[in-house]
């Protein structure tokens, strides 16, 4: 992990030759930061992502947004280093120095430069950009006094800075400002600024501040990229608790307020509570009796995690590889999108050999109390927003299971999704809630036709956008909603229209919702006199499961050298073929 | 480890070239590889494997691999 990785050792992995295409991150900056590189491509393997970086010239970047050069080919994310020093030196030079209404002058034309870069920027690409937020120098100009100052203090002129340019770049495209005070608070300033080397060689951060810098924008760029991982499967004794249930019994198990481990185990627990809260599933794999785990759950009012933030749990004593791989099936989602953690070394040794794609994390003693700060820098649970659908994951979950169980008595199929009433709601264009849109592109892998990532910003354009049509179908039955489940996104030329994204949650599989989406697309497409529908496939390491969907639906399939599909069907005898299952069918106004 | 061949490993790591092939003599003269930014990673990777802080002379006083191994081995305060 880069967590612990020094720069010789990141230089040696960052070295490798990688496989894959490319994910090209171009750095508009005014320091230099290519020691920055080694961590960036290195972290980027850690899941999956093997990441190209060019730099800008140095301290030129309004002329590099007009260099064509640098633009080719189109970077997939735009990183912006300004230095506060540089670009907004009346503001950190003047604190102190003049009065605070000019000083208000300064900031509103550090602004509105800012908010001319980032524009151009966006007329140029509209990829994501990341901002190295400005930070404080290493001492208030006015000392001690400084923070008499309240809203005048630098610190938060800084942080108002910070804010606003975030607002700029959320209301121009998808962007973020990168807490820099952040990363060097994780490492101490004294580790993390280098004002000699900055004088020297133009490089204002040691190597540990680059790493730490390195391991912020990773999170963003996996959330960009769809490697986030959705469930952390927990062990129980010595890991949720101090003590082992068996021995010692459920009053004795320790998770307390005082002392060491049991405050460290209680941490875990209360991380576990908050990332259930983010979407995370929680699910249990512990060697035990299953009646003396939850009876700790229910008996121990000073739990923090409870038994309905668990999503599923396999509580006996086979091997807990097997028990991951039957989680896995049960909630439907692939294994390497789990973080398995575990006291025991053995135990982390046999999931890491026959579960190879499940990251493992081993709690000692000595990491215990720092586990919330390693899994956060390693980026895994990082979302950027969240969803009402992520606040009500383990519920969705937990009704799913409760539908397989129906499912298992129901003799076939067709009766069981009948049986389950379901009711279906289209939702079209500016009806779409376009934060869980973007999130099905970016977390959907399975039943992903294209595996385009799209930001909620890019699915906007396509909403405002004559020449396209986005539509989202959520379903509810009888035991409960669903969410938005499917999504496609469609591009209209005069005979042609374009499949550009047509997505399915891993919940909603089998249930043909597929159909009745594309039932809507071919009359939206009809309506404007459209001939044609086209889709594609293009193969990525998940989508296996959807090679054959068009040439079983009727359509015609051409395929490319690189074993991407492109797939023809008229408009005119379209007619999707499935069992009307469903109890409604309407439209969302 | 000794201090000498964890800096020979660490200068081979960031040039790209065989350990056997350093010696205290080799400088950004000899490699073709060790230009201005490769110079400038050595130097970072020594301060953080040795954890020291280097000053501006003591950097500008490096000039073959033999000065990196005076340089961790003068006296100085450590954070």
């Amino acid at each position: 992990m880069l967590f612990d990785l020094s720069l010789a050792d990141a230089v040696m992995e960052a070295r490798k030759i990688g496989e894959g295409k490319p994910y090209r991150i171009l750095v508009l900056r005014q320091c230099t930061l290519e020691p920055m590189a080694p961590y960036l491509v290195t972290g980027g393997r850690d899941f999956g992502l093997e990441i190209e970086i060019s730099f800008g010239r140095f301290d030129a970047m309004v002329q590099d947004v007009l260099e064509d050069d640098l633009w080719q080919p189109e970077p997939d994310c735009i990183m912006v280093a300004p230095l506060p020093t540089r670009y907004i030196p009346q503001v950190v030079e003047g604190a102190g120095l003049i009065a605070f209404d000019e000083q208000a002058a300064d900031i509103e034309t550090a602004l509105a430069s800012v908010e001319k870069l980032i524009t151009k920027i966006r007329e140029r690409s509209r990829k994501p950009v990341l901002w190295l937020g400005f930070y404080r120098p290493f001492s208030a100009p006015l000392g001690l006094s400084d923070e008499r100052r309240g809203e005048r203090s630098l610190e938060s002129i800084i942080r108002r800075i910070n804010l606003s340019i975030d607002n700029i770049l959320r209301t121009t495209g998808p962007g973020w400002v990168i807490d820099m005070e952040g990363c060097a608070a994780r490492v101490g300033w004294k580790q993390f600024y280098d004002r000699q080397r900055e004088c020297i060689v133009g490089l204002p951060f040691t190597s540990t501040g680059l790493r730490e810098i390195s391991i912020e924008c990773l999170k963003y760029i996996r959330n960009l990229t769809g490697g986030l991982k959705k469930v952390l499967a927990l062990d129980c004794d010595d890991t949720l608790w101090s003590g082992l249930v068996g021995e010692i019994g459920p009053e004795e198990v320790d998770f307390g307020l005082h002392g060491f481990p049991a405050l460290g185990h209680r941490n875990l627990q209360r991380l576990a509570r908050c990332l259930k809260e983010r979407g995370v599933l929680i699910v249990l794999v512990s060697k035990n009796e299953e009646a003396n785990v939850w009876e700790v759950f229910e008996t121990r009012k000073d739990m923090i995690l409870r038994r309905c933030d668990i999503a599923a749990s396999r509580i006996n004593w086979s091997p807990k590889a097997e028990n991951l791989i039957s989680i896995a099936e049960e909630l439907n989602l692939a294994l390497d999108s789990f973080v398995f953690i575990d006291d025991q070394m053995a135990e982390i040794e046999a999931v890491r050999r026959f579960c190879p794609e499940v990251t493992c994390l081993h709690l000692s003693k000595k990491n215990l109390l720092e586990i919330d700060g390693i899994i956060s820098s390693a980026g895994w649970f990082e979302s950027t927003e969240i969803t009402e659908t992520d606040r009500t994951r383990v519920e969705l979950y937990q009704a799913d299971i409760r539908r397989d169980e129906m499912r298992a008595r129901t003799l076939n199929i067709e009766s069981f999704l009948v049986e389950l009433s379901m009711d279906l709601e289209i939702k079209i264009d500016k009806n779409v809630d376009t934060k869980r849109a973007s999130q099905l592109c970016q977390r959907t892998n399975q039943f992903n036709f294209t595996g385009i990532r799209y930001t909620a910003t890019d699915i906007e354009e396509f909403i405002r956008s004559d020449d396209a049509s986005v539509i989202s179908l959520a379903v509810r039955d009888k035991f409960g909603p669903l969410g938005d489940v499917a999504l496609a996104i469609i591009t209209f030329t005069q005979e042609r229209a374009y499949l550009d994204t047509l997505v399915l949650s891993c919940r909603a599989f089998g249930r043909y919702c597929e159909y009745v989406l594309l039932e809507k697309v071919a009359e939206i497409s009809a309506r404007r006199n459209i001939q044609w529908l086209v889709g594609r496939y293009v193969p990525t390491s998940k989508n296996a499961i959807i090679r054959d969907f068009w040439s079983k639906n009727g359509f015609n399939v051409e395929v490319s050298q690189e074993n991407i599909q492109t797939a023809t069907i008229s408009l005119h005898n379209f007619e999707m073929f499935y069992p009307k299952i469903f109890r409604s069918i309407k439209q969302g106004e | 480890m000794q201090t000498k061949s964890r800096i020979f490993l660490l200068v081979a790591k960031i040039l790209n070239i065989d350990v056997n092939l350093i010696n205290e003599d080799l400088s950004p003269i000899d490699i073709e590889s060790w230009d201005s930014l490769k110079h400038m990673s050595i130097l970072m990777a020594l301060e953080e494997e040795f954890n020291l802080t280097l000053s501006d002379e003591e950097m500008v006083s490096v000039g073959c691999v033999g000065d990196l191994l005076r340089l961790v081995d003068s006296p100085r305060d450590r954070f």
